[in-house]
């Protein structure tokens, strides 16, 4: 999708001084995407146990209120992260992902995952004592951690295949 | 015949040839690798602060080994063998790569800490307080952890720099 205004914008930034300044540096995009990956490794740690612990699977001995409050910051706090060490990436290789198909889903995903983790915390928040007495989890959440799973693991995907998608 | 002769092998292999081969095979395999290191070293660095004594403070120990570990070597099973699988694409270069060996030495080195602690440190973890410091020896072992996972993140990512 719009690939020529994205190429217009590409071009623009590669021209500001602070991309010009950080294309020069050594290392720069290693060192970033490595904080990159550090960062969403919180994320699919964090987001697959909570998701797991709905669907049943795993931390069964801890209550989902424990989990849920435990797990609440770690996930922002890192998607904040996610977010600085990736537009530091796009100032020093815009085209790369701009103009990429590939990155244009994975934002799209992105923030379909995001809504979806806050209609989850909230759910936790309100209801995960109860359900933690009643030893079930509704059909209505339980779903959309099945979902989340399968967003963010396409997520990551989308991430490694930015390197190799031409459009 | 040499380790280097070996490589080449493997390498020309029907499975290395078929994997340098494809234009999407190693994107594939590679996204499976990164997929399940981020989940192998998120999941490590919870049981690290726990250990540290940052995070998590009210959990134990021992529920932790017995509910995140097993699901983390899972985890880390698809790493090593779709790792294995990348490495057989280009034997040859990687092994040539300064960085894929430190990352192969620090990998040995966190796999021997954990040894250590589960054999010799944590040998008593049932003893330990839920809540409040851990001995020294685990928090030794947890920071150990936490610095040797984060730096294999960080020379993987640069051996894709500088093949």
């Amino acid at each position: 999708m719009f690939v020529e205004q994205m190429q217009r914008v590409s071009a623009w930034i590669i021209a500001t001084p602070a991309s010009q300044a950080v294309q020069a540096l050594d290392g720069y995009v290693p060192a970033t995407q490595s904080v990159h990956i550090l960062a969403i490794a919180v994320v699919v740690a964090t987001t697959t146990m909570m998701n797991l612990r709905l669907l049943g699977l795993m931390n069964r001995s801890l209550p989902i209120a424990v989990l849920g409050e435990r797990l609440r910051r770690p996930v922002w706090i890192a998607l904040a992260v996610l977010l600085i060490s990736g537009l530091a990436l796009l100032l020093a290789e815009p085209e790369r992902s701009l103009a990429s198909q590939v990155f244009q889903l994975k934002m799209l995903l992105l923030a379909t995952a995001c809504v979806l983790v806050v209609r989850q915390q909230k759910a936790i928040r309100t209801q995960a004592p109860e359900w933690d007495s009643l030893g079930a989890v509704p059909l209505a959440v339980r779903v959309p951690a099945a979902f989340l799973l399968g967003i963010w693991s396409c997520i990551v995907f989308a991430g490694r295949w930015i390197a190799y998608a031409q459009y | 015949m040499s380790f280097v002769d070996f490589l080449q092998k493997l390498q020309a292999s029907p499975l290395g040839w078929t994997i340098s081969g494809s234009a999407v095979l190693f994107p594939w395999i590679e996204s499976v690798h990164v997929l399940a290191i981020t989940f192998v070293v998120g999941s490590i660095a919870m049981v690290d602060l726990r250990l540290l004594g940052w995070a998590g403070r009210g959990d134990s120990i021992v529920r932790m080994s017995r509910e995140i570990v097993p699901w983390t070597v899972g985890a880390f099973c698809i790493a090593a063998v779709t790792g294995g699988l990348l490495f057989s694409s280009s034997a040859v270069r990687y092994w040539a790569n300064g960085y894929f060996r430190a990352k192969l030495v620090l990998l040995v080195l966190a796999g021997l800490n954990m040894l250590v602690f589960h054999f010799i440190t944590g040998r008593r973890m049932a003893d330990w307080p839920t809540s409040g410091p851990l001995p020294v020896a685990a928090r030794v072992a947890g920071g150990v952890s936490l610095v040797f996972w984060v730096v294999i993140v960080v020379f993987g990512r640069w051996v894709g720099f500088t093949l």
